[in-house]
Order: structure tokens, then C-alpha cells, then sequence
């Protein structure tokens, strides 16, 4: 019924790939959920470990791509101006849910001038690529 | 629609087989990571440690560590026949304690001894020592008998003229019973109107003072007067008496106990400390009330000395009053010791708030497990104890007190708490986590 298994680089190149896009997801959620409620997640787990995990995924990838003398696919992803906006935009958010205790109106100008830094920093980033 | 991350990697067919089956393992694995992770903040496991090979690292979470002389243990050796003692503090209830030894080297023994597992208070498990009498000050009467504690003792005044001459109002003493009278020793009898002894209270202009050592000891506001005695008890002078008797330089702050508020941080009062809390959660795992904030001037604060954080693993300072609830019966925490208050009114004479409640159970109630053998490979012994009796009851510490039959030295201990899996539980964590996530957005005065 099942086929024998037997995994080439190619086919661990295209399941690291999927196991990033799981993992980032996952940290997502995490993260999301310990802006919401701190402690509730990393009471119980460490996010640094989940970045970790990326981290070194990425690195397969890396390595990998460069096994099978192929284009590293992360490398080639670009990011349209609208999805710079909706990353910004989360930014926005987790950096305002932080600091939502001091004061909403002071909460608001620093997220807005985190976002403004973050935004910066991508377009010299793009630049300088 | 077909996900497929990276299209620009083409496979052969058989490859295609082999990564499809490969993927939809790779996605059912996330699935089981993903519902773990959810079941285990749905059904959270507490977990504390101590290493006796690092025993002042910060990341050590069981505390109080000690012999039954009050020694911390050194080095992880426990010795055969002696009690030991180790604390965790959480706030919330638990049904099953865990509790691992990891020893220095493999022992022969199948059980290395047995846990008994308490709920409660620290400051409640403190030894009891001997029983206070009334506050310095009170005024009391008992079959048409008038008295006044002063120095810590009993004097009772000649009779109700003179207490009038002094300017006592006699409706305001309060009345006790005889054998209530007998927990302070006697003094001297109060037989002349030209002085005023010791513990007397005085309001003179907007200020309150209380006669110690023959010299008129100021209150720094009416609130910390309050905190002490009822107002009925000060009696009213002018000016003219303020200046006819000799002002102390001791300035009296608040009740032993009191809980101030100055800007953002809540504060116990001790002596002449104070000790902030850390957190909202920490307030309310002690068992205070918000009721009974005080608020503090920043002259008022600047009398006591700042001491560390209080954190959810802090015993209640010295100054707390605990009332026992199925026993009615009240203590009061002083230096270490847990002393009885043998009257609900001497309990009123000491306490101007909310105590803080407890139960005998508490005392009482235990979960117990034998400390075994892991598994013959490893140097680990373990103990796992039902303590769903312990659920119910009031408390953020767990007290774990160790007997070991044999001498032994341990490198690691651990501790880890947990409660059933079951709807109702389930039910009560959910609950609890979206409370968490009001009181994170609503502000406390919203809240309240």
C-alpha cells in the first residue's frame, strides 16, 4: 500500500520548506497568544527555542541549496509594498498591545514611531540589496 | 487548492509519491505538537526546582529549604530519622504533587522515605508561641470595672469618676469578660486624676497622640491613627496640654499589617519596614482585600525603610492576623511564630482590617506519597502524591516535609504540580485564562 520511502536531498529541500512554513506559523500563534496573555506560553515553553528551530531550518535550507548547486527559494521571495504594509501593520499592533498599559495615546505615538523605524530599516535593507 | 512552497523544485513521479507521504507526515507531526502544546495550557504542569550544587541560583523556584532546627540543608544531605521541610507557591489549586530526588549516586534502597504535602500559608505553618494581650491602649470594662492597658499590663481605674475626671468617655470602653481580662498581668491601680499613664490617646487640634515613656508620641495622620484604635478612644486636649507635657521625637506610622497605597505600588507595613508587592496577582494569592488599601502620603512612606519585593513565595510579615474560619479562632504572626489570640476582642484590639483566611484544615489536611526508586538505571526517586483534599482549601504555599530513612545526598530536587484532566477542570483553567486576559485589558478600578 505505502511506497518505500526513500528521501533525496531534493525531497528533504522541498519538506524543510514545509517545516519552516509550519514552524513560522507556529511561532506566530505562540507569539500572538503570549501578547495577549504574557507567561501563558512561555510559563510553559521557551519562544526562543521556536526561533531557534527557524533559525536553524533556515540554515538547512542554506545548505541544502547549495548541495544541489539550486537558487536558495528564500532568497528569491520578494515582498510586494501591500504585504509590507500588513507585516507593518501586525507590527503595529504587537508593539501597541505591549505598551497599552502606560497610556493609549502614548502607547499609540510609540508603536506608530516603532513602525515608522521598521519600515526604514526594510527600505534601506531593499536598498542596499 | 495545492500548496506547494516551492514549485520551482520539480520532482519525478516516484519522488512525488515519496514526498507527498513524507509531507502528510510531516503535517499530521505538527498537528500532534500543536494539540500538545494546546492541552498542556489547557491543562497546565506547574514545575519547581532546586539545585543543591547551585543553591543561591535565581533559578531556583523551591524555597525555604530547612532541617526541622531551621537549618538550610546544606549540600543536599539529608539525613536518616530528621524532618525536612521545602515550599512551592502557586496561586491556584492542584490535585496531584510530584516531588523528584536526583541523588549524587546510586542508592540500593527501593524507598528512601515519605512526603507529607500541607496547603496553606507559610507564615500560618509558623511554630506557636506565646499568647498576646490586648494592644497597648485599650480600654476596657468588665462588670462596671474600668481599665486601661498600659505598658502591656492591666490597670484598672479606681472607679468611673476618675474616669470621667480624666476625660474618658466610659460608653467607649470596650466590654470584655473577666477571664478575657486575665491574658495581660495586672498593674498598678489607676487612683489619681493628676496624670495620664502610659497608652493613653489624645486628639489635639487635627493631630493624634499616644502617651509612651511619659512623653506624647505623634501619629503621622489621622489614617495611621485609625489603623490602630477607634477614634472613640483618643480624648480631645487644646493646645494648652500639648504644650504643658514633653513631645517624643518617635514619630507612630501605621498598624503592623496595614497595606498603604502611594502612587502605583501597594505596601505591607513592618516595624519600621515596608515591603512593596509585586504584582496583583501576588495581593490577592496572600489573601488581602482591596477594601482595605490605605492611602499613603509620600512623608508617610519616607518614615519606613524600603524592603525587598514581596513575591508570590514571601511568607506574611510580622503583624498579620489569620483567622482560622472552622475554628473561630484568631493569630497573629510575630517574629517567626504564629501566636493565638484567646478573644475575638483582642483580636479587635490588634486588627483594623480584614484578616486574612484560613482554616484549621489547613493544618491538618494532608497528602502524603513514599519517596521510590525511579527505575534501577537511574540515581532518581519519586513520589507522587493525590493531594485533591488540599484543592479546596485557601493558600498559595504547599509545604512538603521529608523524613528520609537513610543518609543520603541529593543534587536536584523537583517538584511539579498538576491538576486532573477532566471536563470540569478544562472548564475551570478556560475560565481562569480568560479572566487573566480581562484583567490584563481592563484597568484595576474597571475591574473592581
Amino acid at each position: 500500500m505505502f511506497p518505500k520511502i526513500t528521501p533525496n536531498k531534493l525531497i528533504i529541500l522541498k519538506l524543510l520548506h514545509d517545516a519552516l512554513f509550519i514552524l513560522s506559523a507556529l511561532f506566530f500563534g505562540l507569539l500572538l497568544t503570549e501578547s495577549v496573555l504574557p507567561g501563558l506560553v512561555s510559563g510553559h515553553l521557551g519562544l526562543g527555542l521556536m526561533a531557534g528551530l527557524i533559525l536553524i531550518t533556515v540554515g538547512l535550507i542554506n545548505y541544502f541549496s547549495e548541495k544541489l548547486a539550486i537558487t536558495n527559494p528564500l532568497t528569491e521571495i520578494r515582498i510586494s509594498k501591500k504585504e509590507v504594509f500588513i507585516l507593518l501593520f501586525i507590527f503595529f499592533i504587537f508593539i501597541f498591545n505591549s505598551v497599552l498599559r502606560i497610556d493609549w495615546v502614548m502607547g499609540a505615538i510609540i508603536s506608530l514611531l516603532a513602525s515608522l523605524v521598521g519600515l526604514l530599516v526594510f527600505f534601506f535593507v531593499q536598498k542596499a540589496d | 487548492m495545492r500548496l506547494d512552497l516551492t514549485p520551482r523544485i520539480i520532482l519525478d513521479k516516484s519522488q512525488r509519491q515519496t514526498y507527498f507521504w513524507l509531507r502528510v507526515l510531516l503535517y499530521l507531526l505538527a498537528f500532534a505538537v500543536f494539540f500538545y502544546l494546546a492541552f498542556r495550557l489547557a491543562f497546565p504542569i506547574r514545575t519547581f526546582s532546586f539545585s543543591f550544587l547551585n543553591p543561591n541560583s535565581s533559578k531556583n523556584t523551591i524555597t525555604d529549604l530547612h532541617d526541622f532546627r531551621g537549618d538550610f540543608i546544606n549540600l543536599g544531605n539529608f539525613k536518616a530519622g530528621e524532618d525536612n521541610y521545602f515550599f512551592v507557591s502557586w496561586a491556584g489549586p492542584f490535585s496531584q504533587a510530584a516531588a523528584e530526588f536526583s541523588l549524587n549516586k546510586r542508592s540500593d534502597l527501593a524507598d528512601l522515605g515519605t512526603i507529607n504535602i500541607r496547603k496553606g500559608y507559610k507564615a500560618f505553618f509558623y511554630p506557636e508561641g506565646e499568647a498576646p494581650g490586648f494592644k497597648e491602649g485599650s480600654l476596657l470594662k468588665s462588670n462596671s470595672r474600668y481599665f486601661i492597658i498600659s505598658e502591656n499590663k492591666l490597670h484598672e481605674f479606681e472607679n468611673l469618676k476618675l474616669v470621667e475626671s480624666l476625660g474618658f468617655n466610659p460608653q467607649n470602653f470596650w466590654t470584655v469578660l473577666p477571664e478575657e481580662l486575665s491574658v495581660n498581668i495586672s498593674g498598678a491601680k489607676i487612683t489619681a486624676a493628676e496624670s495620664y499613664p502610659d497608652g493613653t490617646l489624645f486628639k489635639i487640634l487635627d493631630n493624634f497622640y499616644l502617651k509612651k515613656d511619659s512623653e506624647l508620641q505623634k501619629f503621622s495622620s489621622q489614617a495611621a491613627f485609625l489603623s490602630h484604635y477607634p477614634l472613640s478612644w483618643a480624648i480631645e486636649k487644646d493646645d494648652n496640654f500639648l504644650k504643658a507635657n514633653v513631645a517624643g521625637e518617635e514619630v507612630i506610622g501605621f498598624a503592623d499589617g496595614s497595606l498603604i497605597a502611594y502612587g502605583d505600588a501597594v505596601s505591607i507595613v513592618s516595624g519600621k519596614n515596608i515591603y512593596p508587592i509585586d504584582n496583583f496577582t501576588t495581593f490577592e494569592a496572600l489573601g488581602y482585600s482591596w477594601d482595605d488599601l490605605i492611602p499613603a502620603g509620600g512623608d508617610e512612606v519616607s518614615l519606613y525603610e524600603k524592603q525587598k519585593l514581596i513575591n508570590l513565595s514571601s511568607p506574611h510579615p510580622s503583624g498579620t492576623i489569620f483567622y482560622a474560619t472552622d475554628i473561630d479562632k484568631y493569630y497573629m504572626i510575630h517574629d517567626g511564630q504564629k501566636k493565638l489570640l484567646k478573644a475575638k476582642v483582642i483580636a479587635d484590639s490588634w486588627l483594623k482590617k480584614s484578616p486574612i483566611l484560613v482554616e484549621e484544615k489547613n493544618l491538618k489536611t494532608q497528602g502524603q506519597c513514599v519517596l521510590s526508586q525511579k527505575s534501577w538505571l537511574f540515581k532518581t526517586y519519586l513520589c507522587q502524591a493525590d493531594i485533591s483534599s488540599l484543592q479546596n482549601l485557601k493558600g498559595k504555599d504547599y509545604e512538603f516535609k521529608f523524613q528520609s530513612q537513610q543518609n543520603f545526598r541529593a543534587n536536584n530536587l523537583t517538584v511539579s504540580l498538576r491538576k486532573d484532566y477532566s471536563f470540569a477542570n478544562l472548564n475551570k483553567n478556560l475560565r481562569e485564562i480568560f479572566a487573566s486576559i480581562k484583567k490584563n485589558y481592563v484597568s484595576q478600578d474597571n475591574a473592581q
